[in-house]
């Protein structure tokens, strides 16, 4: 297979040295490229711990919330349940910031206050509710912790990723043509440039003859 | 000169140049961050970088309070092409580095390796930072 090279170069001194100016920038970005791509995955792959078994956490969680809410509804009938949802006092309060991993700019979420609250708090009468009810409250508000961690970690995931496949390509373009094709190109400058030099010495020497023989 | 030659090399240089768009503006003291409802430095490209308390309160348990103002933070993790593994600097970020990674590094610079840098930026996520070193 032909070995690639830039197009429309003239072989000379001067496009030489541009070329092998171009080639060491070249290299140095590859090298830097490929660092940040590898501290980009490590990352990913930090992220990706913290979220093995968490959505299955918030799953589990969120379906025992609903079967305690369920039963509530079948001890207390759905107005009642309405009723009751309808004087809960306000929710939590969910702070969105951000943080950067490298330039990929990732959201921290977190709650301002704690989520889990007591009967007392929750604002809804004690007296004509189920204990069912107060389980399905509990449970719904020890699954917000558990969903605020889940959505920052799967954002984070998503937006890694997605930066770990641009840096990927920037690198293979650099390692696989760009730096080769300058490689081929100085490599080719030099021959011709040998080249020329060997003419140039032939040439002289063949005058040097026909000089000394008139 | 080629312009398609050109373009390339600019972008290139863009890159190179982008690296290092993330790093703060200006480094700030645990003291002032610690007292900081919403503890934060901006970057050079303007985002916001927050640091998480729970972390902040890990570090001041490591060093001692009337080193609050010396310690500037997010910790630099500096990444350099031609050698392997980050180099660390400064005696204090030293100190919080031995203590998260069990270490006993002495000097004001530390060279810590891959399965080391995975430690620390697991356990500090946001109150350390890469820089790549382009000389």
């Amino acid at each position: 297979m032909a070995q690639e090279m830039i197009e429309g170069i003239n072989p000379t001194r001067m496009e030489l040295l541009k070329l092998k100016q171009r080639e060491k920038l070249a290299v140095k970005g590859y090298s830097l490229l490929k660092e940040k791509r590898n501290a980009l995955i490590m990352e990913f792959f930090n992220i990706l711990e913290r979220v093995k078994g968490s959505r299955e956490n918030v799953e589990e969680k969120l379906k025992e919330a609903f079967e305690d809410l369920t039963a509530s509804q079948i001890f207390m009938g759905d107005l009642a349940v309405n009723k009751s949802a309808l004087s809960v006092k306000e929710s939590v309060e969910v702070e969105i910031d951000s943080r950067s991993i490298m330039g990929v700019v990732v959201p921290v979420v977190g709650s301002t206050t704690s989520p889990e609250r007591t009967v007392v708090e929750r604002g809804y009468s004690f007296v004509d509710t189920s204990v069912k009810l107060d389980e399905a409250a509990k449970k719904f508000e020890e699954s917000i912790a558990l969903i605020i961690e889940l959505g920052e970690i799967e954002k984070t995931i998503i937006l890694l990723a997605s930066e770990i496949e641009s840096t990927k390509r920037r690198v293979n373009a650099l390692e696989h043509i760009i730096i080769p094709r300058l490689e081929n190109t100085v490599k080719y400058i030099e021959m011709r440039l040998e080249e020329m030099e060997r003419e140039n010495f032939v040439r002289l020497k063949m005058i040097k003859k026909s000089m000394e023989m008139e | 000169m080629c312009p398609k030659r050109d373009k390339s090399d600019i972008m290139l240089k863009k890159q190179i140049f982008n690296l290092n768009r993330h790093i703060p503006l200006e480094r700030r003291n645990l003291e002032d961050l610690l007292r900081d409802e919403r503890p934060h430095v901006l970057g050079v490209d303007g985002n916001r970088h927050r640091f998480k308390r729970s972390e902040l309160e890990r570090i001041s348990k490591i060093i001692k309070p009337e080193e609050y103002y010396k310690i500037k933070l997010p910790i630099y993790i500096e990444i350099e092409s031609n050698i392997s593994g980050a180099r660390i600097l400064g005696n204090l970020e030293i100190d919080i580095v031995n203590s998260i990674l069990k270490k006993d590094n002495q000097g004001d610079e530390v060279f810590i390796y891959r399965p080391e840098i995975r430690i620390l930026r697991k356990e500090l996520p946001t109150t350390t930072q890469y820089m790549f070193l382009v000389k």
